[in-house]
C-alpha cells in the first residue's frame, strides 16, 4: 500500500505537539512535587469537554481563543484544589512516591467517574467540538488544517514561554531549584508552597490546553486522557521526568513513532498499523532500560537558538 | 536541572526513575495486555451494582430476581444507558400484566456495570451471582461482554438472553442471542453494495471480535460475487484514528476511487466519530461511497450532536447501510410510549431488542415456575419461538441464535439544514430481495 508521505509528516507533528504539551506537565509535575500524578489523563479530559461546551454556546472567531483560555483556567484549578485535598495533606505526612502515585490513581478513578455522571446526566457523554477540521493548505499529499495552524504555534509559544519561565524569571529558579532539592529550596528562603501552586497551575493548564485541541482532533468521552495519558508518560520518559527539552523531544518522537515511522513499517514490512502502540511501549522502554535519566538537555536555549537562526536568516 | 545526587540514604535518581518507572512500563504493558484481551477501556476494576426499583409481591406471592449487565460505563456507556432503561421498562410491563392477570409472581432485576469489557462483564457477572444469588440474566449488550461471560455461564449453568453480533459465540451454550448475528447481516450488505454497482470495497474495520467476523463474512460474500476487497483493521481503544484513516484513502486512492469503488466501515460510536471526522477532510475518501453496519445508523453520527462537518460528509458520500426492522404492532408502539415517558427520548431499534430480551427471560421463568439451570435453558428456545414482541419474531436456531431477520435500508440525508437516516428499501429475509420501503408498515 502507498504512504502519505507529507501527510504523516504533518500528522507527527500535530499529535507530537500534543504530547508535548501533555508531557511537559508531567515532567514538571515529576521534578517538582516528585508525584507521578495519573490524575493528568483526566485534566486533559476536562479541558476538551470545557473546550467543546465553550464552542457550543461562542462562535468564531472568539471561540477558539476563549476555548484555549478556558481550558486552562479550569483543569488548573481543579489540580490545584486536589493538591490541597489530598497530596499536600499526603506530603506532609510523609508520603512516599509510591504512595502518591496510588493516590493519584484514586483521584484519576474518582475524577473519570465524576465525569461519568456528570455527563451521562447531561447527555454529554461523547461529544464533538464545534469547530470541525478544515484543510485550510495542502502541500503534496499532505493537509495543513485550521487545527494544525493552532496547535503547532500554541505549543511553541507555550515552550518559549516556559523556557523564559524557567530561565530567566525567579519563580522559574526558584523551581529548579525545589526540583534540585526541597529541603535545600526551603533553607534558602524559597517559597515553595507557592512554587508547588505554580507548577500545578502550569501543568493543570497545559494538559487542559491539549485537551482543548484534542477535542477538535477527534470526539471527547470520559476515557480519553486516561487513553492519551501513556504518550504523554512516554515523552516524559524521554525526557528523564526531569529535563523539559527532553520531553519536547520525548513528545515529537512518540508523534513521529506513531505516524511516520508505523507508515513506514507498514509500507515496507506490511505491518498492520494497528500495533502503532507498541512503538510508544518500546521508545518508553527503550529509554527505562538504556538511559533512564533520560534526554538530558539543560543547556538548550531554544529562544537564542531562535534568535540565531533569525539572525542568520536576516543577514 | 543537573544531574543525579547520591548522598548516604538518599536513593539516587537513577534508582528512584528505574524504581519508579518499572511501575510505569509495568502499567502501560498491563495496558497493552488490556488492549487486546479487553478492548474497550473502561474506568477500572470497579463493578457497581444497581437494584432498579423495589418490586413487592403480594402476600404469600413470590418475587423472582434476575439480573442485568449493562455498560453504564466504558466506551459504549451511551448505549448502556439505553439498554437499562429498555430493560426496566420490559420489567414494568411484565409486572404490570401479572398484576392484572391477578399473579402473585412478581420479577425484579438487579443490575451491573460491566465497564464495556470483558472482564467488567465477569467481574459484574461473579458479582451478582456471589453476592445476590442470581442465576440468570438479560444482557450483556455486545460481543466483548459476551466473550467475558460466556464460560463462566456454560460452568455455572447461568442462562443469558444476550445481544451480540460475533459469530465465534455461535454454539450450543447458556447464551441466547435473540438478536441479527453478522452472519444474518453480511449477506444482505454485500448484496445491496453489488445491487448499487459496486465492484470494489476498501473495509476498515474494529480489530475485535465484531469487527472480524463481519468483515469476514461481508468479505466472503461480496467475493462470491465477484467483487474485489481491501481491509484495514484497527485497534480499538486508541485515542486518534488519522493514520488508520490516511491508509484507508491509500486503499481507495489503489482501487481507482471511481464509481464502483466503496467504503464499508465497521465502527462504533466513539472510533465511529473519530473515523468520520478525519475522512472529512480527505478528498479522496468524500469522492465515494460509503456503507456501514447496524451500529452506523446512530444519532450520535448527525448534527445536532455530531459536528455539521460530520453530517455533511456522510450526506455527501450518501452513507447507507443496514438496520433490523419490525413489523409495527401494537407491542412496539406500547414499548416505546412507555420507553419516551422514562427517558424522554425515542428508542432507537437496538431498544426493543432489550425489551423483548426481559420478556423471553421472564416469561421462561414463568414457565418453569422460578426453576433455573438446564430446566431454564431447555425452555427458552421454545418460548423465543412462540414469542413475538417489540423486535418482532423472535425464532432460534439450533443455536440459540436469532434465525432469521429482515433489514430496512437507510442513508444519510439532507434536507433544510436537517440530517437524518431515512430508509429507501426492504430486505426480506424470507425472499432473500429488495423491495421498496413502506413507512407506515416498520419500525426501524
Amino acid at each position: 500500500m502507498e504512504i502519505l508521505l507529507i501527510d504523516s509528516i504533518l500528522r507527527s507533528i500535530l499529535v507530537g505537539s500534543l504530547f508535548t504539551l501533555i508531557g511537559i506537565g508531567v515532567t514538571q509535575t515529576v521534578a517538582v512535587t516528585k508525584i507521578f500524578n495519573f490524575a493528568h489523563g483526566e485534566l486533559v479530559t476536562i479541558g476538551a469537554y470545557v473546550a467543546c461546551l465553550i464552542t457550543k454556546f461562542i462562535y468564531y472567531p472568539l471561540n477558539l481563543p476563549i476555548a484555549i483560555i478556558s481550558s486552562f483556567i479550569v483543569p488548573a484549578l481543579i489540580i490545584l484544589l486536589i493538591d490541597e485535598v489530598v497530596f499536600k495533606p499526603l506530603t506532609r505526612k510523609g508520603a512516599t512516591s509510591l504512595m502518591l502515585m496510588v493516590a493519584s490513581f484514586a483521584v484519576s478513578l474518582g475524577l473519570r467517574y465524576s465525569l461519568y455522571i456528570i455527563t451521562t446526566s447531561q447527555r454529554l457523554l461523547t461529544i464533538m467540538s464545534e469547530i470541525s477540521l478544515r484543510t485550510i493548505y495542502t502541500i503534496g499529499d499532505g493537509r495543513i488544517t485550521n487545527l494544525f495552524l493552532w496547535a503547532v504555534p500554541v505549543t511553541l509559544a507555550s515552550v518559549l514561554l516556559l523556557e523564559f519561565l524557567f530561565l530567566s524569571t525567579k519563580s522559574g529558579k526558584a523551581m529548579r531549584a525545589v526540583a534540585e532539592n526541597v529541603s535545600l529550596a526551603r533553607a534558602t528562603g524559597i517559597n515553595v508552597d507557592y512554587i508547588r501552586r505554580l507548577t500545578w497551575i502550569i501543568s493543570g493548564g497545559l494538559a487542559g490546553i491539549a485537551g482543548a485541541f484534542w477535542s477538535i482532533y477527534t470526539q471527547t468521552n470520559p476515557e480519553i486522557g486516561w487513553v492519551i495519558l501513556l504518550r504523554g508518560f512516554a515523552a516524559s520518559t524521554v525526557g528523564g521526568y526531569y529535563s523539559f527539552f527532553g520531553t519536547i523531544v520525548g513528545g515529537y518522537l512518540v508523534g513521529l513513532s506513531e505516524n511516520l515511522i508505523m507508515d513506514l513499517i507498514n509500507r515496507f514490512f506490511g505491518i498492520s498499523i494497528m500495533y502503532k502502540p507498541v512503538l510508544t511501549f518500546a521508545l518508553m522502554i527503550s529509554f527505562l532500560l538504556f538511559k533512564p535519566t533520560g534526554l538530558v538537555l539543560e543547556d538548550v536555549n531554544l529562544a537564542k537558538i531562535l534568535k540565531k537562526i533569525y539572525l542568520y536568516w536576516g543577514k | 536541572m543537573s544531574e543525579e545526587k547520591k548522598g548516604e540514604g538518599v536513593p539516587s535518581r537513577r534508582g528512584y526513575l528505574k524504581t519508579v518507572g518499572a511501575g510505569i512500563v509495568g502499567l502501560a504493558v498491563g495496558a497493552a495486555i488490556g488492549y487486546g484481551a479487553a478492548p474497550k477501556a473502561a474506568p477500572g476494576a470497579v463493578t457497581t451494582v444497581t437494584k432498579t426499583e423495589t418490586v413487592t409481591a403480594p402476600a404469600g406471592g413470590k418475587t423472582i430476581t434476575i439480573g442485568a449487565l449493562v455498560c453504564t460505563s466504558g466506551a459504549a456507556a451511551a448505549f448502556g444507558e439505553e439498554e437499562k432503561s429498555a430493560f426496566e421498562v420490559g420489567l414494568d410491563h411484565v409486572n404490570r400484566e401479572l398484576e392484572e392477570a391477578g399473579s402473585s409472581i412478581r420479577f425484579e432485576i438487579i443490575s451491573a456495570d460491566t465497564g464495556t469489557t470483558a472482564e467488567g462483564a465477569l467481574k459484574a457477572l461473579t458479582s451478582l451471582v456471589e453476592t445476590r444469588g442470581i442465576k440468570a440474566i438479560v444482557g450483556p449488550g455486545n460481543s466483548i461482554e459476551v466473550g467475558g461471560i460466556k464460560a463462566y455461564c456454560d460452568a455455572n449453568k447461568i442462562v443469558s438472553v444476550a445481544m451480540s453480533s460475533s459469530e465465534e459465540y455461535s454454539v450450543k451454550d447458556y447464551i441466547f442471542r435473540p438478536f441479527v448475528t453478522n452472519k444474518l447481516s453480511a449477506g444482505p450488505v454485500a448484496k445491496l453494495m453489488w445491487s448499487e454497482g459496486k465492484r470494489k470495497v476498501a473495509c476498515i474495520y474494529r480489530d475485535d471480535s465484531f469487527g472480524r467476523s463481519l468483515n469476514d463474512y461481508t468479505k466472503k460474500a461480496f467475493e462470491k460475487l465477484g467483487g474485489v476487497w481491501k481491509e484495514i483493521k484497527y485497534m480499538i481503544d486508541l485515542p486518534d484514528y488519522s493514520s488508520e484513516v490516511a491508509a484507508l484513502s491509500a486503499a481507495v486512492k489503489e482501487l481507482g476511487a471511481d464509481e464502483e469503488t466503496a467504503v464499508f466501515h465497521v465502527t462504533f460510536e466513539t472510533d465511529g466519530l473519530n473515523i468520520y471526522g478525519h475522512a472529512a477532510t480527505d478528498p479522496v475518501l468524500s469522492k465515494v461511497k460509503w456503507y456501514g453496519t447496524t451500529d452506523a445508523k446512530r444519532d450520535a453520527f448527525l448534527p445536532p450532536a455530531a459536528p455539521t462537518a460530520i453530517g455533511d460528509f456522510l450526506a455527501k458520500v450518501d452513507s447507507t447501510g443496514l438496520f433490523p426492522v419490525n413489523p409495527l404492532s401494537k407491542i412496539n408502539r406500547e414499548f416505546a410510549e412507555a420507553y419516551r415517558a422514562k427517558t424522554g427520548t425515542s428508542p432507537s431499534g437496538w431498544a426493543t431488542y432489550f425489551y423483548d430480551d426481559v420478556w423471553i427471560l421472564c416469561l421462561s421463568l414463568l414457565e418453569t415456575e422460578g426453576k433455573f439451570g438446564e430446566t431454564l435453558w431447555k425452555i427458552v428456545p421454545k418460548v423465543a419461538e412462540r414469542y413475538a414482541g417489540a423486535s418482532g419474531p423472535t425464532p432460534l436456531d439450533e443455536n440459540g441464535d436469532l434465525a432469521k431477520c429482515d433489514f430496512g435500508v437507510w442513508h444519510v440525508t439532507k434536507v433544510n439544514n436537517t440530517y437524518k437516516f431515512e430508509y429507501s428499501k426492504y430486505y426480506s429475509a424470507t425472499t432473500g430481495e429488495f423491495g421498496p420501503w413502506v413507512p407506515e408498515a416498520f419500525m426501524g
